[in-house]
């Protein structure tokens, strides 16, 4: 089924949480809503589910509108982040509940609990209570509830962040597995831009009630739109500098010839560098080491280079002989560095070599 | 809660202040017990705190002896209570959950004056009622007795109703929405059952106003066969007529409170434990 949303505002008393937000979702689709808390992404998914009242604004499923159904009738699955497992009922009875609201015959309700419960690994629980369960078990629960009666479009909203990271990571690569099984068009709120990234078709993401940038895992991090998506995509966070501040002394070196050709312009220009994109070697500006963060895989390097801190992730054999007070040549690749007019936030594409072909993209979700 | 650890006089203080209160609310129970279980006309001075002779005379005599009252006063009772408990179950129900979910413009104040409307005497009602009754033809028919109690038990029923609603969250409301349930079955399914412990609350305290009540009987009916056995006990004490026939007024009187003592022993674990919402949410 396919989700629109048009021009989408909500506004509460002189607040305004969503700001005239449009959004279309391709059947089959898994679309996630990153943002900070408070920017509207629950809002706008409490929109869809039918329990948020709209300023304006439409929403169509596939070309039927949808805005006044109530909630019971629109045929959703959501998922919420507390789960809202019924308390007095078994697991067997809680994820039998919408079909038994749905007055489905006795037998094929049965064979749809039982495989449902298959599908999320719940199988072995069915006559336990909601209190016997642990964090992991219950959120399957509230899946499998939300996927018993095969919805048109399944709604997630912070499934993950009431369990453990161990547990996360296992967990979202699950929901994606089922989602992409049972082909359902599905929308995940997080404020967890790498859960977004790690199984999103496409990522919206949002500050302050609107769309800020919208697109896929990987053209969204190799080219984010705005200053803020640059901000909040990524992690470690980008290397963000404002070129007309004192501490920019690192990318005004690193990238003296293309601020030339900027001119005057360069005073206006905010400018980023991905930390896994700084480069540390025996070439480049000196840099002297602050910290090192020993992250598993990578090891995150605080440095000062000419008056700018700078975070680099570097590979561990790289940095082995490096400690805090050591020096390092620090250098980054011209294509690696992006640019955003400070007075609108607003990427901008430097001028010369540095086309958008240059532009490094790495494989992500 | 957690228990403290208690010096050994602590808990001798504790034991002493257990056993005082025990004294004194079991005495009366007592007394009321060893004098309804003997034989009429033994009751005389001195009197002895253990009964000579045991019998049940006193019981059938009141239930259906010539000089009883019968068992129609107990009927009445009956149905004041339970009438009493069902219909303020049911409007407390719905009046806590309006105030506990809606946002009233008036709900704090009137959540205020319901339970204000508690600290009220009930004498301070009474000539009203009366004068009331008289006039809307209300007077001396069991409707408008069952009316007065319920009218009664809905303030603080409505009080409590409010708090229990507010515990459960609104959460289980959305969900069982999203899976498709109308209003009314999500009021059936998942409001009453996790509700249950206040709502038998509200029903066992309405319940026990309508079983037991005397002075509202007595000032709002008058023909025998609608009142309750609480006034027609009184008969037993006439004293211009011999006195007071104790025996037989004990044991009218145990016959009132053993449904009130059922009633509390079967729903004691309901009642005391509150309910397991905590479960729904977070893990």
């Amino acid at each position: 089924m396919r989700v629109a949303i048009e021009g989408l505002t909500v506004r509460y008393g002189p607040v305004v949480a969503v700001d005239n937000l449009s959004l279309t979702i391709a059947p089959g689709e898994l679309l996630a809503l990153v943002g900070p808390s408070g920017c509207g992404k629950t809002t706008t998914l409490g929109f869809v589910a039918g329990f948020t009242r709209a300023s304006a604004g439409r929403l169509l499923f596939d070309d039927r509108d949808v805005t006044t159904l109530p909630a019971q009738r629109r045929n959703i699955g959501y998922v919420f982040q507390d789960y809202a497992i019924y308390p007095h009922m078994t697991v067997a009875q809680n994820i039998r509940f919408p079909l038994e609201v749905a007055k489905l015959p006795r037998r094929e309700a049965d064979r749809l609990v039982a495989q449902t419960a298959e599908l999320v690994g719940v199988g072995g629980l069915l006559s336990r209570r909601p209190h016997q369960l642990s964090g992991g078990q219950r959120q399957r629960v509230a899946l499998a509830r939300a996927l018993v009666k095969r919805p048109g479009v399944l709604l997630l909203d912070e499934p993950l962040s009431n369990l453990d990271a161990h547990l996360r990571a296992q967990t979202r690569a699950e929901i994606r597995r089922l989602q992409l099984e049972l082909g359902m068009t599905t929308i995940l709120v997080t404020h967890d831009q790498s859960e977004a990234l790690a199984i999103a078709d496409r990522v919206a993401v949002m500050s302050e009630g609107r769309i800020i940038g919208l697109d896929t895992p990987a053209a969204i991090y190799a080219r984010p739109l705005s200053l803020l998506c640059a901000r909040l995509i990524g992690a470690p966070p980008m290397n963000i500098w404002a070129l007309s501040d004192p501490d920019a002394g690192f990318p005004k070196q690193a990238l003296a010839p293309v601020l030339e050709a900027l001119g005057s312009a360069a005073a206006r220009t905010v400018v980023g560098v991905r930390p896994e994109q700084v480069r540390l070697g025996p070439t480049g500006l000196p840099g002297s080491v602050r910290l090192l963060e020993n992250l598993g895989r990578d090891v995150l390097v605080h440095l000062e280079v000419a008056g700018s801190q700078v975070r680099a992730l570097a590979d561990p054999e790289v940095v082995a002989s490096l400690g805090p007070g050591t020096s390092v040549g620090v250098s980054v690749s011209p294509a690696s560095w992006h640019f955003f007019d400070a007075d609108t936030a607003v990427r901008i594409e430097p001028p010369g070599r540095l086309a958008p072909d240059g532009v490094v993209v790495r494989e992500e979700g | 809660m957690e228990l403290m650890e208690l010096s050994p006089v602590q808990r001798a203080g504790r034991w002493l202040a257990l056993a005082l209160g025990l004294l004194f609310t079991l005495v009366p129970v007592f007394w009321v017990l060893s004098v309804a279980f003997r034989p009429a006309g033994s009751f005389t001075f001195p009197v002895g705190i253990v009964p000579s002779a045991l019998t049940l005379d006193n019981f059938s005599i009141v239930l259906f002896g010539a000089k009883g009252i019968g068992l129609r006063p107990y009927l009445n009772a009956a149905i004041y209570g339970l009438s009493a408990a069902l219909l303020t179950a049911i409007i407390s129900s719905l009046a806590g959950y309006a105030l506990a979910r809606y946002d009233l413009r008036f709900g704090r104040a009137l959540l205020l004056m319901f339970l204000a409307l508690n600290f009220l005497p009930a004498a301070a009602r009474v000539v009203p009622l009366f004068l009331l009754y008289v006039r809307t033809d209300l007077y001396d028919r069991q409707i408008g007795l069952v009316l007065a109690y319920v009218a009664g038990a809905t303030p603080l029923g409505i009080w409590l109703m409010a708090g229990t609603i507010r515990q459960i969250p609104i959460r289980l409301e959305q969900a069982a929405r999203i899976d498709g349930a109308g209003a009314f079955t999500v009021a059936w399914r998942i409001l009453l059952p996790l509700a249950m412990p206040g709502v038998l609350v509200v029903a066992t305290l309405a319940f026990v106003d309508g079983w037991n009540s005397f002075s509202l009987p007595l000032i709002l009916t008058q023909r025998p066969e609608v009142q309750p056995y609480t006034v027609l006990l009184r008969q037993f004490v006439q004293p211009s007529e011999g006195g007071v026939d104790w025996t037989l007024l004990a044991a009218g009187s145990l016959l009132g409170v053993i449904p009130v003592l059922v009633a509390f022993a079967l729903l004691q674990s309901r009642l005391v434990g509150a309910a397991d919402v905590g479960g729904a949410v977070k893990g």
